[in-house]
């Protein structure tokens, strides 16, 4: 067999085949905007996963610049049966990063359609393209003097309000879970059509931004981790900022704290007391983040034992949970919420609270009060550094926001990251009656062995977490059709029959989150 | 130099972000595929490591002895936003630029992809693993000559090494 002057090419279609598709994608798109060179294509293929990159290899990369481009990339995929990959900004780096979820398909980047198309201050809502990013939409904040707050998760500067929210992200404001705050979405659909949920198909309308339901079925939702349009618009709400904002950090010293702190949180986050999707943050996630390597501390191989645990803990001035909330409201409110906080936290006879007068400048503090009050920035990044390597998935098993359901969790995937020579480093993030346990899987994707070690810590990660119970509210592209499987079988079937009649051909990211015709 | 990425290289030296350029009419290049005509210009990014003196001290010899003039270097603040902010618009610069990296692997990642985002061209990545010792340095520095020069370099790979990333693209 012939090699293809392609990478990849897309599964069942021969190259002279694909040769007439990416001619048709130049005459509708623009030569330049049709890419199939190895040193362009290298780049969306950089993953980091625990899997051979070929596996995500993607045949070619076609960015549009308006729906009637993404309706054009549609109708020339549908004729040459043809796979294609969504992105928005691409940079859902331990979920994927922009690499398709297999090889052969193309991907359709949306970094061109990146403009903000409305921001109602009155209302606070938003309405943006796929290719905002957080910081775009920030900078438009202050320059334009908008009273407005963002809440975005933590790769805030570089990652979109679109992308985040259609893979129901979470963010660290009291508008901390993202999809709950989505307002109308305007989504291409398989055959070309252009479907504008909750009230956007009524004409003359101006209710998009501001009333979810509409009427009839209520769709949106089932366009978020899936495969069944492609998103073009989104709306949303925004919080106007508060006259004050107190952020503040409670320390606690020992592991085995976990349990004790969240039942004192959770009754605080249900009653509002606490608005915001509060963190609880481990030692090595916030010793990474304030630029802490592994090998600073140790030389040898394998997890890092308690002792050296404890050792940069007290050298970093951290605790061992490090929990992370604010208030927010008038100076009347703060002051009311903050006297109950500091009661509730002495019933509970422990952990040293930390103001912002207190805290100053100082890492990682800083950076969690912007993500608290939307200032954008990338100090979690520093994650990548701690093992190095460029070895990234994260495990985000959803947990009751209960004492014994966390600590229950905690001490099972530590034991299994340990068992593979791998570390916890974790943060649960506190909805209102549950928690996002994120465990950043952090390897050294250089190293083969090391690298098969952390896929076997990943899926046994996910077989113990299942027999207990627990399943993750969403994982990379290698392990989607694995994690589909917990969630049983008649919600596969439901998926499929929507599937085949929405995209009879498939050709829209087939395999995404397990579902295909 | 246009004057917009004057302004830019400019906004990233005052973000702390160590970048350099230099002039490449003369230098030695072979253009890669795809590539019309080889870049004009070379950007050195490094993210304040113990190594990048001697990273740096590579490409400028590599560059000096193609006759341009040496660069200047100023340390990597962490993962500062702003900084990155900049580097973006250095990317979407029209002006070829072979771009080369010495950097952590966060610093790195976020570099590739925006690489990848202003349609940039990767032409390779290498992750090494380097202690610190007297050897380093010359190995480092031998790794910046090669780059300027796209010749093949095995990366380091002592396994208790500290962690870093080289790269080459073409912005």
């Amino acid at each position: 067999m012939s090699k293809s002057k392609y990478l990849a090419l897309p599964k069942g279609v021969s190259e002279a085949r694909f040769d007439a598709a990416i001619r048709k994608f130049q005459d509708a798109l623009g030569a330049d905007q049709v890419l199939t060179s190895a040193e362009h294509l290298g780049p969306y293929t950089k993953v980091m996963m625990a899997v051979d990159s070929d596996r995500h290899t993607p045949s070619a990369v076609v960015t549009a610049t308006s729906v009637e481009q993404v309706q054009a990339v549609v109708k020339i995929c549908n004729e040459y049966k043809i796979p294609v990959w969504t992105i928005s900004t691409g940079r859902n780096f331990g979920y994927g990063s922009a690499a398709p979820v297999a090889r052969g398909q193309i991907v359709l980047d949306l970094k061109k359609m990146n403009r903000i198309l409305h921001v109602d201050p009155e209302l606070c809502t938003a309405l943006v393209e796929p290719g905002v990013t957080y910081q775009m939409l920030y900078d438009y904040l202050e320059q334009n003097k908008i009273p407005l707050m963002l809440s975005f998760s933590a790769p805030s500067a570089i990652a979109g309000p679109l992308g985040n929210t259609m893979d129901r992200g979470v963010g660290y404001t009291p508008y901390g879970e993202h999809f709950l705050m989505q307002c109308g979405m305007e989504v291409v659909l398989a055959n070309g059509d252009v479907l504008r949920t909750g009230m956007g198909g009524v004409k003359g309308d101006k209710a998009w931004q501001v009333f979810k339901w509409g009427y009839g079925p209520t769709l949106d939702g089932m366009f978020t981790q899936s495969n069944y349009g492609i998103c073009t618009k989104m709306g949303f709400w925004l919080m106007p900022k508060p006259p004050v904002f107190k952020p503040f950090e409670i320390q606690f010293d020992d592991d085995s704290d976990i349990a004790e702190i969240v039942e004192f949180i959770r009754p605080l986050r249900i009653a509002q007391v606490i608005p915001n999707a509060v963190v609880i943050a481990g030692v090595l996630w916030e010793a990474a983040t304030c630029n802490t390597r592994r090998s600073d501390y140790l030389k040898e191989p394998g997890a890092t034992p308690d002792a050296i645990l404890k050792q940069i803990q007290k050298d970093k001035h951290l605790g061992a949970w490090n929990v992370y909330a604010a208030l927010y409201g008038t100076p009347e409110q703060v002051e009311v919420n903050w006297k109950i906080v500091q009661g509730a936290l002495k019933q509970l006879g422990k952990g040293r609270l930390i103001t912002q007068e207190e805290a100053g400048d100082k890492q990682p503090f800083k950076y969690r009060a912007q993500l608290m009050s939307g200032v954008p920035n990338l100090q979690e990044f520093g994650l990548y550094n701690w093992r190095g390597g460029g070895g990234s998935m994260w495990f985000a098993p959803v947990s009751q926001a209960r004492g014994s359901e966390c600590d229950k969790q905690k001490t099972l995937a530590k034991r299994i990251l340990n068992k593979h020579g791998l570390d916890y480093v974790g943060e649960f993030i506190v909805g209102w009656r549950d928690m996002h346990h994120v465990i950043d899987v952090l390897y050294d994707r250089s190293n083969p062995e090391e690298t098969l070690r952390a896929n076997a810590c990943f899926a046994e990660l996910l077989d113990e977490f299942e027999k207990e119970g627990y399943a993750v509210y969403r994982v990379n592209t290698a392990f989607q059709e694995r994690v589909a499987r917990s969630y049983g079988p008649v919600k596969r079937d439901v998926e499929r029959k929507i599937k085949r009649a929405l995209d009879p051909n498939g050709i829209l990211a087939p395999g995404k989150c397990g579902i295909d015709i | 130099m246009s004057s917009d990425r004057r302004f830019v290289l400019k906004g990233l030296a005052a973000a702390g972000l160590a970048v350099s350029t230099t002039s490449w009419a003369r230098a030695v290049w072979s253009s890669p595929a795809g590539l019309e005509q080889p870049p004009r210009a070379v950007t050195t990014l490094v993210g304040g490591s113990a190594l990048d003196a001697a990273f740096l001290a590579g490409v400028r010899q590599a560059v000096d002895a193609a006759g341009q003039s040496a660069p200047l270097a100023h340390p990597l603040r962490g993962l500062e936003a702003a900084t990155f902010q900049q580097l973006d618009a250095l990317l979407r610069d029209r002006e070829a630029s072979l771009l080369l990296g010495w950097l952590d692997d966060a610093s790195a990642v976020l570099v590739l992809d925006l690489v990848r985002s202003a349609g940039g061209q990767v032409l390779s990545v290498q992750h090494h693993r380097i202690d610190h010792d007297a050897a380093a340095g010359v190995r480092v520095q031998a790794l910046g000559q090669a780059l300027v020069a796209g010749q093949p370099f095995q990366p380091s790979a002592q396994p208790q090494g500290v962690a870093y990333v080289s790269l080459r693209c073409v912005i």
